[in-house]
């Protein structure tokens, strides 16, 4: 018996009919009982099941898969996605605070408090204009959220704007 | 439907995606009995078959919209029938279903030969159940599928070079468990 068995490959090539044996190979194959052997578990994997799934349907499993993809929810937004959905979200709020805040110079509040602006303005209803300057005066800016008014087109700014801006230019 | 069997899989997903629901039956109807023997192989019971087949196809078809065509549809619908069958392996603690109903013999002219045919099939079942994970993969990819390594490692996430190397540890140690 020759003990260069065939290859693995070559065998299963040639079990699955996607190549033949050679005059040579033959003759090996049939002496050598170890390339026999493997030569027929390629083949018996070729048949592994076939008996088993013969009462599969595929027209069964199509309608239950066109069923189930019509009335079951999708997947879940992969998280990746969600988080850019977030950071575009975040983004779009900033930009939009960005904006609000730029068209309420004439009327300074602490940037980030557009929110709950509507909150807080209905308690100062009842406040006259004099009152109301005294309590603007009053508010420290929120933290990290110094109002510049030398950002502010000079052209939107009162007078008290405009008294801060000059006291800050000369500081 | 006509004329879809001629189509390759690529055709059919695009069709399917510009909502041709043919498309899609068509695949299963191509690949519906190599998945489920494909399972079997690895080791799934008969009776859990086709919803493994079922719950391939459905994952596959709702997650269309991912596959960009590296691997051959054929590859990614076997690797997520293979993720379904390792889940289901490690919910069954590690129970591999080898039922006496899977011995079945059926109907034959020569009997005989068919339930030499069988037993041989049994017995390479039990030794591929008895492979690590790779190894019968990519032994039951190229030996009952005829998929060349380049499908094999798309399918699996391997390399061509890895998927070689357990096909010759899956091919002699079953030889040793069959010999």
């Amino acid at each position: 018996m020759n003990t260069s068995h065939i290859d693995p490959d070559r065998l299963a090539d040639t079990a699955l009919g996607t190549a033949a044996l050679s005059d040579a190979e033959s003759a090996h194959v049939a002496e050598c009982a170890e390339c026999r052997l493997e030569r027929e578990l390629v083949a018996a994997a070729g048949r592994l099941g076939v008996a088993q799934v013969a009462r599969l349907s595929p027209t069964r499993v199509a309608d239950a898969v066109r069923h189930r993809l019509a009335t079951e929810p999708g997947p879940p937004v992969p998280r990746a996605r969600a988080t850019w959905l977030v950071g575009l979200a975040a983004a779009a709020a900033l930009a939009l605070a960005v904006w609000y805040g730029s068209t309420r110079v004439s009327a300074p509040a602490p940037m980030g408090s557009a929110p709950v602006e509507l909150s807080v303005l209905h308690e100062l209803d009842g406040l006259g204009e004099p009152e109301l300057e005294a309590v603007l005066e009053s508010i420290p800016l929120a933290a990290g959220a110094v109002f510049h008014p030398e950002l502010a087109p000079l052209d939107e700014l009162n007078v008290n704007d405009l008294e801060r801006l000059l006291r800050s230019m000369e500081e | 439907m006509s004329g879809a069997s001629s189509r390759s899989d690529a055709a059919l997903v695009a069709a399917y995606r510009s909502g041709d629901q043919a498309a899609a039956a068509e695949l299963v109807n191509r690949h519906c009995g190599a998945l489920g023997r494909y399972l079997y192989g690895a080791g799934a019971a008969v009776s859990d078959v086709e919803d493994l087949v079922q719950e391939a196809f459905f994952r596959a078809f709702r997650a269309l919209g991912s596959w960009r065509g590296e691997a051959s549809f054929r590859g990614w619908l076997f690797r997520i029938g293979s993720n379904l069958r390792k889940d289901q392996y490690r919910k069954d603690a590690g129970r591999v279903h080898l039922p006496i109903e899977d011995h079945e013999v059926t109907d034959s002219a020569d009997p005989l030969g068919e339930a030499g045919a069988s037993e041989m099939e049994e017995r390479l079942r039990q030794g591929l159940v008895r492979l690590p994970r790779l190894q019968r993969e990519v032994f039951l990819l190229r030996a009952q599928q005829g998929m060349d390594y380049e499908e094999i490692c798309r399918a699996l996430g391997t390399t061509p070079g890895a998927a070689r190397v357990h096909y010759h540890h899956a091919v002699k140690r079953l030889k040793e468990l069959m010999a």
